[in-house]
């Protein structure tokens, strides 16, 4: 049976991703300040407008996509992943993004089917 | 003397034709109830008494959030990928909100989450489970 994808197209490409998730935070959060009754929905917008465009890659992946908005405090954060899956075709990208009122961290995790 | 090599015996394995994780057998599909019960628990137990420390919490969200893979992957699901994920914050009055979106399969993957906090810390814990066909 032939291979019937290359094992570029089968892999985990972390730029691009990387670019996506930006620009989903950018559409959303530029110019925003930190508002309690909408951070619901931006957490919402960001991780949809993420999803939309990671499936428009077309790949055979199935992905985790997840964000968090926090005002900002001087409160301290952390956030630690631990996954059991196979390096060579899955991968995971983190963004933190910042403006003067939130700090925002993205994460997408996309596993080959 | 001869020197002869014996050739490794090449296994073939055959389809099995099973495409959905309760072809395995019963209880193997990723149950989230039974999931979230431990990984509440692990969170709970680890973080009695600890207050929030900056240099302590990123070692802290690391061993969680390997102490609950390690754990998930003793409950026996053998045909799942696991995806954890730990935050673990300082409590200073801030609002924050957490959201997750999943492209998957609704038959055979699920998630588990639990939420655990203290005076001075709070720590939510994320598990997905991806069925890998």
């Amino acid at each position: 049976m032939d291979d019937l994808q290359t094992s570029e197209e089968a892999a985990f490409v972390a730029e691009d991703v990387n670019n996506i998730i930006k620009e989903s935070i950018d559409s959303v959060l530029l110019n925003a300040t930190y508002n309690h009754n909408k951070v619901g929905q931006w957490t919402s917008m960001v991780v949809e407008q993420s999803m939309k465009r990671l499936t428009a890659l077309n790949k055979p992946f199935k992905y985790v996509v997840t964000c968090v908005i926090m005002q900002k405090n001087g409160a301290g954060l952390h956030t630690a992943s631990s996954c059991f899956w196979d390096n060579a075709t899955d991968g995971s990208r983190t963004v933190r993004w910042e403006n003067k009122t939130m700090y925002c961290i993205a994460t997408v995790f996309g596993l080959a089917i | 003397m001869e020197d002869f090599e014996v050739a490794e015996k090449q296994f073939l394995y055959e389809n099995t034709y099973i495409t959905s994780p309760e072809g395995y057998g019963e209880g193997q599909k990723f149950q989230g109830g039974y999931v979230t019960k431990e990984v509440k628990n692990i969170i709970t137990e680890r973080m009695q008494g600890v207050s929030y420390d900056p240099a302590r919490a990123s070692q802290l969200g690391k061993e969680l959030s390997d102490k609950i893979k390690e754990t998930v992957k003793s409950m026996g699901y053998p045909r799942y990928k696991l995806v954890v994920q730990v935050t673990v914050g300082e409590k200073a009055g801030q609002c924050m909100r957490l959201a997750s979106r999943c492209l998957w399969d609704t038959a055979s993957d699920c998630c588990a989450s639990a939420y655990c906090e203290n005076e001075s810390l709070f720590c939510v814990a994320m598990v997905y489970g991806l069925y890998y066909e």
